[in-house]
C-alpha cells in the first residue's frame, strides 16, 4: 500500500511533463514514418554497406535501409538508447541522492515506511514512464504506418515489431536499473557520472566487441547492450535468443534493483 | 515507563577517529517535556538520526515505549513519533495541503482536520501555497504542522523553531503544550536556544562531544549552578572593602560588574548561603549592605559553563 502511495505521489507530481515528453517521443516516431522511402534510400543503404564495419555495426549492424524493418532498425532502434537512455540515466542516477541532498528524504523516513519501499518506488516510477514512452512510440509508429502512403502495412511483419518495442522497454529498464544502482550510494553528480561512464562503457563493449582482440572479446556478455540487438529480428526475422536477451535483461536488472536495495537499506542517510 | 531508552549509543566515523556519539545513555520518562541541549557537532542530530534509524549506530540499544526496536529494520515503531527534523525539506512542487495528506496515508492514520485547521490559522500557514515558494520560517510552520499532524507518543523535534518569530515561536510552544495536556505525549526537544528549553522542559540532558555531561530537571541543574548577587553599598568605600573581602575569602566569585556603589558577580551554589551569613553580620566601612539580590543563573550561564575547558572556575559568563 505505501509502496503504491509512494509510487503514486512520484507519478502524479510529474504526469504532466511524462506525457509531454511520451507526445514529444510519438510525433518523433510518427515523423520518422513519414520518411520511410525505399526508392529514396536505395543510395544510402549502398553507401551505408560501403561503410567500415564498425559504423554499420554502430546503426544497428544489418544495413537494409529498403525494407520497413531495417529502416526502423537503423534510425529508430539502433539509437533508442540514445534518444531515451539519456533521459532515464539523468532522471534515475539523480532521484535519490537528490532526495538526500534536499534532505526530503528524512521527512520521508521517519515515516513508517520501509526503505526497499522507497527505493522501489522510485524505480517503479521511471519503469511506468518508460512504458508510457514505449507505448506512445508504438503509438506513432502504428499512427505512421496505416496513415502514410509510403508505408505498405501488408508488409510489417507486427508481431516483430511489437516484440522490438517490448525489448526496447525491457532494456531501458536495465539502463533505468544501472542508473538507480549508483543513485542509492552516491552523490547526485557523481551518480550522474558513474552511470553514463558505465552505460557508455557498456555501448563500446557491447556494440564494438568485434573490434577488441579476441581474449577480452568476453567482455561484451558483461554489456546491457550486447542483448539488445534488434537487427537480425527486424530485418532477418530470425526469432534466435531474442526471448533468451529478454529474459538476460529482466535477470539483469533485477540484481540490480536487489542490489540497490541491499545498499540503501544498508547506508547511513547523512546530515 | 520511558517513551525513549537508549544505552551505550555509539556512533564513529573514520573508523572510530571521530566519535559523534560516544556511548550515550538517556531515559526519557512517558509525558515528559526533554530538553537535549548542546553546540553544533555535540552529537544531537547524531543521536536523534540514530534512534530514528537514519544511521547505524555502531553499538547501543534503542527502545522507545519499553520495547527494544531495531530502528533501521522496524518501522512499526514510526507510527508513534511525530518527527521535525532540524534541516527541513519538504517537496518544492507539494503544497501543504498535499503533504498532509501524502503523510497521512504513509502513517495510514485519518486526518484530523479540525486540529490541522486550528493549527494552521494559529501559526498562519498557507495551505494551498507549493513550499518551493514559501520562506524558512513557513517551511518550517508547515514541518511542525507534519509533525503534529497525527496524536504521536513522542514528539521528535530538532530545533523546532528555527526560522520562527518571536510570536510564532511562542505560539508553537502553546500548541505543543496543549497537544501535551491532551494526550500526554513526550517531547524530545533538540535545541540552542536555551531560554525556550529552561522555559518549555522539565528536564534536560547535556550533551558535549558525544557524551552527556549532565542528565537532570532544570530546576535541579538551575539550584547546582552559580548564582547571581546584586549587592548596593552606601559609599564606595564599602564597596572596596567588600570587594577585597570577596577576593580573600571568595576566590571563586567571579565580578561581572562594578560600577559607582553596587557590585554584580557570580558564586557556585554552595558558597552562596556562607557569603549570606558574612553579608548580614559584617559591615563594611561601618555600614552593612544597603540593598542585595540574588537571582539563578539563566539556562545559557549553566550550559555555558558545561561548555568551558577544563580551567574553568565559574567562567566569565555572559
Amino acid at each position: 500500500m505505501k509502496l503504491i502511495q509512494t509510487t503514486i505521489k512520484e507519478l502524479r507530481f510529474n504526469i504532466k511533463a511524462i506525457l509531454i515528453l511520451a507526445l514529444c517521443f510519438g510525433l518523433f516516431f510518427l515523423a520518422f514514418m513519414a520518411m520511410f522511402d525505399p526508392t529514396l534510400f536505395e543510395d544510402m543503404e549502398a553507401l551505408l554497406a560501403s561503410y567500415p564495419e564498425a559504423i554499420v555495426q554502430m546503426v544497428g549492424d544489418y544495413v537494409a535501409l529498403t525494407t520497413f524493418g531495417g529502416f526502423l532498425n537503423v534510425y529508430l532502434f539502433s539509437m533508442t538508447w540514445f534518444y531515451f537512455g539519456f533521459y532515464f540515466i539523468i532522471k534515475a542516477a539523480q532521484d535519490i541522492p537528490k532526495e538526500i541532498e534536499d534532505k526530503t528524504i528524512d521527512i520521508i523516513l521517519s515515516k513508517p515506511i520501509k526503505r526497499w519501499k522507497f527505493v522501489i518506488g522510485k524505480y517503479v516510477k521511471h519503469v511506468i514512464t518508460a512504458f508510457i514512452l514505449v507505448v506512445f512510440s508504438i503509438l506513432g509508429v502504428l499512427i505512421g504506418v496505416f496513415s502514410f502512403p509510403n508505408i505498405n502495412p501488408s508488409e510489417i511483419y507486427f508481431t516483430e515489431l511489437y516484440t522490438v518495442f517490448l525489448w526496447l522497454f525491457v532494456f531501458l529498464v536495465a539502463l533505468i536499473s544501472t542508473s538507480l544502482f549508483f543513485s542509492t550510494f552516491l552523490r547526485p553528480r557523481r551518480a550522474l557520472t558513474f552511470s553514463f561512464a558505465i552505460i557508455i562503457f557498456f555501448y563500446i563493449v557491447g556494440i564494438f566487441w568485434e573490434a577488441f582482440p579476441e581474449a577480452i572479446q568476453g567482455m561484451k556478455f558483461a554489456s546491457v547492450f550486447y542483448y539488445f540487438e534488434t537487427s537480425n529480428l527486424l530485418v532477418n526475422h530470425v526469432w534466435d535468443n531474442v526471448l533468451l536477451n529478454i529474459l538476460i535483461l529482466t535477470g539483469y536488472s533485477a540484481c540490480m534493483v536487489g542490489l540497490s536495495v541491499f545498499i540503501f537499506n544498508k547506508r547511513d542517510i547523512p546530515v | 515507563m520511558n517513551a525513549i531508552e537508549i544505552k551505550d549509543l555509539k556512533k564513529y566515523y573514520n573508523k572510530g577517529k571521530i566519535k559523534a556519539v560516544d556511548g550515550i545513555s538517556l531515559k526519557v520518562p512517558k509525558g515528559a517535556r526533554y530538553g537535549f541541549l548542546g553546540p553544533n557537532g555535540a552529537g544531537k542530530t547524531t543521536t536523534i538520526r540514530c534512534i530514528l534509524g537514519f544511521l547505524n549506530p555502531d553499538s547501543g540499544i534503542t527502545m522507545i515505549n519499553g520495547e527494544e526496536i531495531n530502528p533501521k529494520k522496524d518501522v512499526k515503531f514510526k507510527n508513534q513519533i511525530g518527527y521535525l527534523p532540524g534541516e527541513l525539506g519538504l517537496y518544492k512542487y507539494m503544497t501543504a495541503d498535499q503533504l498532509i495528506k501524502y503523510f497521512a496515508k504513509l502513517f495510514d492514520i485519518k486526518i484530523d482536520w479540525k486540529f490541522i485547521k486550528d493549527v494552521t490559522e494559529r501559526l498562519e500557514i498557507e495551505m494551498d501555497r507549493k513550499m518551493g515558494v514559501l520562506s524558512k520560517g513557513n517551511k518550517q510552520k508547515v514541518g511542525v504542522l507534519t509533525a503534529l499532524m497525527g496524536k504521536f507518543d513522542i514528539l521528535i523535534m530538532d530545533e523546532p523553531t528555527s526560522g520562527l518569530d518571536p510570536l510564532m515561536q511562542s505560539e508553537f510552544y502553546r500548541i505543543i503544550s496543549e497537544r501535551q495536556a491532551e494526550s500526554n505525549c513526550t517531547v524530545f526537544v533538540s535545541s540552542h536556544v536555551l531560554p525556550e528549553i529552561e522555559k518549555f522542559c522539565d528536564r534536560v540532558a547535556i550533551i558535549k562531544n558525544g557524551k552527556i555531561v549532565e542528565v537532570s530537571s532544570v530546576q535541579e541543574l538551575k539550584k547546582k549552578s552559580l548564582k547571581r548577587f546584586e549587592l548596593d553599598f552606601e559609599n564606595n568605600k564599602s564597596l572596596t572593602e567588600f570587594n577585597s573581602f570577596l577576593f580573600s575569602d571568595f576566590p571563586e566569585a567571579i565580578i561581572k560588574q562594578k560600577y559607582q556603589e553596587r557590585i554584580e558577580f557570580l558564586l557556585p551554589y554552595n558558597q552562596s548561603r556562607e557569603i549570606l551569613q558574612y553579608l548580614s553580620k559584617n559591615k563594611w566601612a561601618g555600614i552593612p549592605i544597603k540593598d542585595f539580590d540574588i537571582t539563578h543563573s539563566t539556562l545559557d550561564n549553566i550550559f555555558l559553563e558545561y561548555y568551558k575547558d577544563s580551567n574553568f572556575k565559574g567562567g566569565d559568563v555572559i
